[in-house]
């Protein structure tokens, strides 16, 4: 198998364009994607489009008024973690010697559906009897206070911090400090999670392109290492499952360790699915960051923020940057890249060489989640 | 009129009334059991979770109490749910987790409690006829479990 090195990352502002076409803005993200990449849309060999919502032929549709047809352009739905599964599929295709250059896209436009939580499939059982995704993510911040004495304290801490961190990311959704007690006083939508504590619907694109290490070198741009590529689905279970813990994202991110030979020491950011405040918490430990339980010590020492040990969502997460579903992995990669060649602005990590991104989600019965992708990267 | 009233009148079961029996006042889970492993699973299924056993599992009557894993009240969800309602997951012996709502607000709750198994309304159709399915309840600590 070959190196594979991302050579150039773009995004728009996540934000809510009811007007804006989904197309136009796909293809906002793939210009400044090539730009940054230094080549030409007719050196893309391949796309890979990946969109919760988005609808048939996204890429075709987004690719169609930039020229860029012809090629093999594969469409993916992965829940959230639909970016990220098309950029293994980018990867591997790079890896494996079939192409040289592929372009990725990650793309949603959830403002289509109004407000509210994000729609899941009615066939689905729990669906039925009243599951909402707020509500998954509340009750397993309600076991992991049980068993380990965190409290909403800790939940708004880390709320307080991505909104700290996003205030610095000209991309993100939102990009206003808020207080503590502004997160725990702010209306209930599932308890304990707060609004504050919940990220946002919103309308975004990003997209990357990968290639060969010796394309990456006669285009002459900042060479970013991709270490590890996975993915993996839940385990179904009918019976007990512990939801104080996250047995999808451990052990994908295992795997991902495994790949990129090395540890939890050894990474300098992680862009993690804070999809609602304990799934950072819970991310914490699958992650290896800290042990079982000590993820309430993390925040209290702010070891997460910028400047902390383990900075985790410089760019402000899903929290505030916001959650496109489709295009949020691709975003998170469009952040690793960027703190890792130093172009970070005011929410830079110092010192920043190893970078690990995490997608997971999709409300399904009896799984922790649909599927899991977590990247790693190196400059 | 008449073809209103008798929507109104009929009953939406959901998933399906077969899903539990009424005995003596209780309400009893009918689940699967798989001939090869024992493994039990609700709703019914017919692959094994356990062994992978396909076909032929057996329905069961399971006990009609366990415990509140964990729980939530939900204040932001499909016009359908009336807000604020709760949603709990259930653990009944034997290693059957079931989701479902609960009849009490969150602040009468707490996790590991024991909680029967009851039938009411979950939601309503759009034309405003009310969804029955299966709830909990606690039970108080008063009724075996």
């Amino acid at each position: 198998m070959r190196e594979v090195y991302v050579a150039g990352v773009g995004m728009i502002r996540f934000g809510r364009f009811p007007e804006r076409p989904i197309e136009d803005m796909g293809r906002e993200a793939v210009l400044k994607a090539l730009a940054d990449a230094k080549v030409a849309g007719n050196q893309i060999q391949e796309t890979f489009c990946g969109s919760g919502y988005g609808g048939p032929l996204l890429g075709q549709r987004i690719l169609r008024d930039l020229g860029m047809t012809g090629m093999a352009i594969t469409n993916v739905e992965n829940a959230c973690s639909s970016g990220t599964t098309a950029l293994r599929e980018g990867i591997a295709a790079v890896a494996m010697g079939r192409i040289d250059v592929a372009l990725v896209m990650g793309i949603d436009k959830l403002t289509k559906f109004g407000g509210g939580t994000v729609p899941l499939e009615t066939t689905d059982l729990e669906v039925g009897e009243g599951m909402v995704m707020p509500g998954l993510y509340a009750m397993r911040a309600r076991r992991y206070m049980h068993e380990f004495g965190a409290t909403p304290k800790h939940l708004g801490m880390v709320s307080v911090k991505a909104h700290k961190n996003g205030a610095r990311n000209p991309y993100a959704q939102y990009q206003k400090e808020v207080s503590l007690d502004e997160v725990l006083n702010s209306r209930m939508i599932a308890d304990p999670l707060t609004m504050y504590m919940c990220c946002p619907t919103g309308d975004g694109a990003a997209a990357v392109v990968v290639t060969t290490g010796e394309k990456v070198r006669q285009l002459g741009v900042p060479s970013v290492k991709v270490l590890a590529s996975t993915l993996q689905s839940g385990l179904y279970k009918t019976g007990f499952r512990d939801m104080a813990s996250n047995e999808l994202s451990a052990r994908t991110c295992k795997l991902a360790y495994e790949q990129a030979g090395l540890g939890p020491k050894d990474v300098s950011l992680a862009e993690v699915h804070d999809a609602f405040a304990i799934a950072e918490v819970l991310y914490y430990e699958a992650l290896g960051f800290c042990g079982k339980g000590e993820a309430k010590n993390l925040i209290d020492r702010g070891e997460t923020e910028i400047t902390g040990r383990i900075p985790v969502n410089p760019s402000g997460g899903l929290k505030t940057r916001g959650h496109p579903v489709g295009a949020t992995g691709v975003a998170q990669v469009c952040e690793a890249v960027w703190q890792l060649r130093g172009q970070a602005g005011a929410r830079q990590v110092q010192g920043a060489k190893v970078a690990l991104t995490h997608c997971t989600g999709g409300g399904i019965a009896g799984l922790d989640h649909g599927a899991c992708s977590i990247h790693i990267f190196a400059k | 009129m008449a073809q209103v009233e008798q929507v109104a009148s009929s009953v939406e079961y959901y998933p399906s009334a077969d899903c539990w029996v009424e005995e003596a006042g209780k309400v009893f889970l009918i689940g699967s059991r798989c001939p090869k492993c024992g493994k039990q699973t609700f709703p019914r299924r017919t692959v094994c979770d356990g062994c992978g056993t396909s076909g032929e599992q057996e329905s069961v009557r399971l006990p009609n109490t366990g415990t509140l894993y964990s729980y939530s009240e939900i204040h932001v969800a499909p016009k359908v749910f009336a807000t604020p309602y709760v949603i709990g997951y259930v653990d009944l012996p034997g290693d059957v987790r079931v989701f479902g709502q609960v009849e009490h607000p969150a602040a009468e709750l707490k996790p590991d409690e024991p909680v029967e198994v009851v039938l009411g309304a979950i939601r309503k159709l759009d034309s405003g006829q009310p969804v029955i399915s299966y709830k909990f309840r606690k039970t108080g600590g008063t009724r075996n479990a």
